[in-house]
């Protein structure tokens, strides 16, 4: 998979390299048990620190997205990412809330929000391969 | 003169030639040490500045080549291979002089355009790349280590037949000077060749664990073109290796049988022929990171590269000290260079040089 990182955006790094794991794993285009690059490797190759790298991988291994071996290095977890449950819908009700807020001030109607999220959807679902 | 004289000043004088092309072998998204979007590459002005710094430093080149054989009647053999080194060396720092002006105007019109402001800046990663065959096994170089160590134990087999005197010292002229037999004598080829060996090993662990360097703008292609540039140039590296390995052990065989002198021109001339036009075939059939390779696939509108260029010191030197990669695709030219801000790059180059004035200084002494 290809991992497109913005280096203009306000997004830091370490969170968009979260952010791209995550797509590719909805998309499928990372399989559950699939290898990704070492910390060091992954540094490497985009040209930073070693810690940015390392934290995100350390954030994604806390949420069971990726399991991170002595030996066999960093993994997509097997089983594929956590179910969703009260905790995560909690959670995500939280992140959404501000989201929503910014729409509804713009005055977006609940049924073009909607929209848009189906379309994310469809394209997990599709999973596009161009990552 | 004698005719080697004239063939290794000739082929190396029209080697130099190919290093005035060099802006044509660069990726599409650098200029002159400076990056740029792809899609500009062919804009006129572009174009001219490429042209212009190729005619520039073939005249140099021209210039250098009249001034040098015309010396030739005028100072002695040895003042010659001075005068031969010197032009050599003046040529390759009159490419990087007139080079210099050319970054500059680069760096001028980066500003004027803006492309880092109206593109948005990615780096693209792909997570399968390391797992790509992007290479041959190291194990192919247990061959000519093989080579090495039978050439050895065969020396020292018949070390009893061998002349009392070996054909050491071929002058500039091709002029055979012998020199007395003796251990130290014999191990010069064999310990040339490890030498030899280990710094092609080197360059395979480069060419295997170089930073992937894809391009933002077309992922696909680009890693492709990618993954094809470093197949290509490890297979020559292994025939390099091979054809060095063998011309060396067949000239340790003229040290063992005298009847073989003369023989060994049929040899070291193909090999050299083939190394250098294998080189610049090589380099213009694939570009840099295999940039001339002409594969489809579709292109992303406004976006490019991130901006590094602060990282590349005169557009050539890298420096990033965040960085953690030890070795980077070159800016302006085919192959790799080291990040100057690591460690490692500064004590692999040292150990390298140290190496090679060590070991002739073991010969002489021993």
């Amino acid at each position: 998979m290809f991992i497109q990182l913005k280096f203009d955006s306000e997004v830091p790094i370490y969170e968009q390299i979260k952010q791209q794991i995550k797509i590719g794993m909805a998309k499928g285009t990372l399989q559950p048990g699939e290898r990704l690059p070492s910390v060091r490797q992954l540094a490497k190759d985009i040209g930073i620190n070693l810690h940015t790298v390392n934290k995100a991988y350390q954030q994604l291994r806390d949420e069971n997205f990726l399991l991170i071996h002595r030996q066999r290095g960093v993994v997509i977890h097997p089983d594929g990412a956590p179910k969703t449950d009260e905790i995560h819908k909690e959670t995500l009700k939280a992140e959404l809330a501000p989201i929503i807020a910014d729409a509804f001030c713009r005055e977006m109607s609940e049924n073009d929000f909607l929209s848009v999220c189906y379309e994310i959807f469809k394209e997990m679902k599709g999973g596009s391969s161009d990552g | 003169m004698d005719k080697t004289f004239y063939i290794i000043t000739a082929i190396v004088f029209l080697v130099n030639f190919s290093l005035a092309f060099m802006p044509y072998f660069t990726r599409k998204t650098e200029s002159f040490g400076v990056s740029i979007p792809e899609k500009v590459y062919n804009d006129s002005e572009f174009r001219s500045l490429r042209k212009q710094y190729a005619t520039i430093t073939v005249l140099i080149n021209g210039l250098i080549i009249i001034l040098f054989y015309s010396s030739i009647s005028f100072v002695s053999e040895t003042t010659l291979m001075t005068l031969f080194i010197v032009a050599t060396i003046l040529y390759l720092l009159s490419c990087f002089l007139v080079y210099l002006p050319f970054h500059y105007k680069m760096k001028r019109i980066k500003v004027r355009e803006a492309w880092h402001e109206v593109h948005e800046q990615r780096v693209v990663v792909d997570t399968t790349f390391h797992r790509e065959k992007t290479y041959v096994s190291y194990k192919w170089y247990i061959i000519p280590f093989f080579i090495v160590i039978v050439t050895v134990a065969y020396t020292f087999l018949v070390y009893d037949q061998i002349p009392d005197e070996v054909p050491i010292h071929t002058s500039f002229s091709g002029k055979v000077t012998y020199d007395e037999k003796s251990i130290g004598n014999l191990l010069i080829l064999p310990f040339s060749q490890l030498f030899l060996l280990g710094t092609m090993l080197i360059v395979q662990y480069v060419i295997n664990h170089s930073k992937q360097q894809i391009s933002a703008e077309n992922p696909e292609r680009s890693k492709r073109q990618v993954v094809l540039f470093r197949r290509y140039w490890s297979l020559y590296l292994v025939i390099s290796t091979y054809l060095i390995t063998f011309m060396f052990s067949g000239l340790q065989l003229t040290f063992i049988y005298p009847d073989l002198l003369g023989y060994e021109d049929y040899v070291i001339w193909p090999v050299i022929a083939f190394l250098l036009i294998g080189a610049i075939v090589l380099s213009i059939r694939t570009g840099q990171g295999g940039s001339r390779m002409k594969i489809d696939s579709k292109r992303e509108a406004n976006v490019m590269d991130r901006d590094d260029d602060q990282y590349w010191k005169l557009g050539q030197f890298y420096v990033n000290k965040n960085d953690p990669s030890i070795f980077v695709e070159k800016r302006f030219g085919v192959g790799w260079t080291n990040n100057w801000a690591h460690p490692i790059s500064w004590i692999l180059l040292l150990s390298l040089i140290g190496l090679g004035l060590v070991i002739p200084l073991l010969f002489i002494y021993l």
